[in-house]
């Protein structure tokens, strides 16, 4: 029955990502656009749609509701992510779909080189205004096949009964390593809610390739594609809360400001 | 030890907020209550409402408070210049394209701020504009009297500590940045002396530069664990930081918040161990800590094992030094029809 639910999972979002457009403008240059111009009503209900089956198909969702998190439900994982940083001020987009794809490369052991972060741009449709989300997890789900399974769906979290659970557990469950068809999830976030960057504002993509429930605060692992050294890495974080400053506040932030979508996953 | 205001001076405090609402005493904000420290000090903290949902990095100058606002969806972000009394806000500077205003500090003479890559400075008297720097790299300029210090990058595109007097338009690269990673490129000024922190051949270290005299000093730690500060902020004798265990693995969850003693040569830690901070800020003769579950703490700089305050109740998103030394902490509105909250807090 999961099987089934889990194969129409795929073919929505597979012909979702046809549905999602390329080459769109404005918002703020900073590499994340600030709303998503390519949305339409239908591409909004059809996101919709796809989150909640994908969230059905991995048992995250219960009737619209969420499950109370229990500690050390994820434990710690992590996942084999390659940090690249971004060859301009406004690739964070390709940069992080760079590295997301470097994960799924060594998973599926595929010999096929790694795109260049101008090849995504161009299929992203990244302007000197950045990137959308939807278009992002369109040029991911391109290399379905190419590196092995490649299914990513580009999602909001401020839409949910529960933000930080459905932060949570969307990333916890890709990191898993019994999850069929992970993924390395990118978050868009707005940066001064991220402690490290120490109340720098900006709209910004990147990977998170772990996360670690064992300590308290919870932990996730960035890997940062920034063009800034101060901010370029891999590091392990507090995830926070919608209330407390972290990734999850970053990328809720982040949400409620525009309707450019804050997740690939 | 955590104290919060003893009940007599609650009632003080009252009484003060309710005469200073009375008819003729408008002029002055109304919420305003004070904290005995029991050193013959006290603290006052100062509840101003915003007409914004949220702001980004408010600071005080003379009775105004000039902060960054969201101009909303798609329009980009302003400085504004706000006045509490009269609340009133007028525009300073205006993004003209939908960019978000990246850092800014101000004082009484100057405005410095950063678009993305570019680092730009205003006379407020005059209205005369300078670009500083077109650099790639995102930096949180400090600022201090007519001086502006940023890790700023070389033509070899390697990082250097750089300071601008403003007034006269010369810069002068002081020192390079050995490591400019995470932690290394938010320099903070006290008096004279800039501060900040670097990993120099696997040693970490605090950098001082002497303005007066042109020197760079530097302080390593010997010590075997949290020797890698960053954030560092100087109060008199002690440099306060956030410090870090590793720099081949960043865990931000691995730190401790203290003081480095020049006397002893060591870090110090003032924090338990695990207790995670998310922000500190020293300004005023205070040591301001924000905590992983957004509590505000604040202590004296010069007894830092002392008595600890929490000057407000409930959660604070962020704070924030002026150049005045006001503490600003704030916290944004949870709904969209809600209002940002200031507190400033001064020590007396």
């Amino acid at each position: 029955m999961k099987h089934v639910l889990f194969r129409s999972v795929v073919a929505t979002l597979l012909l979702f990502s046809t549905l999602v457009g390329t080459a769109w403008a404005a918002s703020a240059r900073s590499g994340a656009l600030l709303n998503d111009p390519g949305l339409t009503a239908e591409s909004e209900a059809s996101m919709r749609k796809a989150t909640a089956e994908k969230e059905a198909a991995l048992g995250i969702a219960t009737g619209g509701g969420f499950s109370i998190l229990s500690l050390n439900k994820y434990g710690l994982q992590t996942r084999p992510v390659t940090n690249y940083r971004q060859e301009t001020t406004y690739w964070c987009g390709p940069a992080s779909v760079r590295q997301s794809l470097s994960f799924h490369r060594t998973d599926s052991g595929s010999s096929a080189g790694l795109p260049s972060q101008t090849t995504l741009a161009n299929k992203i449709g990244t302007t000197s205004d950045g990137s959308s989300t939807a278009a992002m997890a369109s040029a991911l789900n391109s290399y379905n096949g190419v590196f092995g399974s490649v299914i990513y769906l580009a999602s909001n979290i401020t839409d949910t009964s529960n933000p930080y659970e459905t932060f949570v557990n969307r990333i916890g469950t890709m990191l898993r390593s019994i999850t069929v068809n992970a993924t390395a999830p990118i978050i868009l976030a707005q940066t001064k809610y991220i402690p490290r960057y120490n109340g720098v504002s900006s709209r910004h993509y990147m990977t998170v390739s772990g996360i670690n429930d064992n300590v308290s605060p919870m932990q996730m692992r960035s890997v940062d594609p920034h063009y800034s050294s101060a901010y370029y890495g891999v590091r392990w974080e507090n995830v926070g809360s919608t209330s407390t400053n972290g990734l999850c506040k970053a990328c809720y932030e982040a949400d409620r400001a525009g309707s450019n979508r804050v997740m690939a996953w | 030890m955590v104290t919060d205001r003893p009940p007599a001076k609650l009632l003080a405090a009252a009484l003060l907020a309710i005469a200073l609402t009375l008819p003729g005493c408008a002029s002055r904000p109304a919420d305003t209550r004070q904290i005995t420290t029991g050193d013959g000090a006290s603290l006052s903290v100062t509840k101003v409402e915003l007409p914004y949902r949220a702001c980004d990095k408010p600071q005080k100058v003379g009775e105004s408070i000039y902060l960054v606002v969201s101009r909303g969806e798609d329009k980009g972000s302003s400085i504004v210049r706000y006045d509490p009394l009269r609340r009133k806000a007028e525009t300073i500077v205006e993004t003209t394209d939908p960019q978000l205003i990246g850092w800014f500090v101000v004082n009484d003479e100057w405005l410095v701020w950063s678009v993305e890559q570019e680092l730009f400075a205003r006379r407020l008297r005059t209205g005369e504009q300078q670009l500083l720097s077109t650099s790639r790299d995102l930096c949180a300029p400090a600022l201090r009297g007519d001086l502006v210090a940023w890790d700023g990058l070389t033509k070899e595109r390697t990082h250097q500590m750089v300071v601008r007097d403003l007034a006269s338009g010369v810069t002068t690269a002081i020192a390079p940045v050995a490591l400019a990673d995470l932690y290394n490129n938010f320099p903070a000024w006290d008096g004279r002396r800039l501060v900040w922190t670097d990993v120099i051949d696997g040693m970490g270290v605090y950098r001082s530069y002497d303005s007066s005299t042109g020197v760079v000093a530097d302080h390593e730690i010997t010590q075997d664990d949290f020797r890698y500060p960053g954030y560092a902020q100087a109060a008199g004798e002690r440099i306060y930081s956030i410090n870090f265990d590793r720099v081949d693995e960043w865990d931000w969850g691995v730190q401790r918040l203290g003081y480095f003693s020049a006397v002893a040569k060591r870090f110090v830690p003032i924090v338990p161990e695990g207790f995670v901070a998310n922000s500190l800020v020293v300004a005023g003769g205070l040591v301001a800590v924000v905590d992983s579950e957004q509590e505000l703490t604040v202590r004296a700089a010069d007894e830092p094992h002392g008595a600890v305050y929490r000057p407000v109740r409930g959660r604070v998103d962020f704070v924030q030094a002026s150049s005045d030394g006001t503490l600003i902490a704030w916290r944004e509105a949870a709904n969209k029809t809600g209002r940002c909250l200031l507190f400033l807090i001064e020590r007396h």
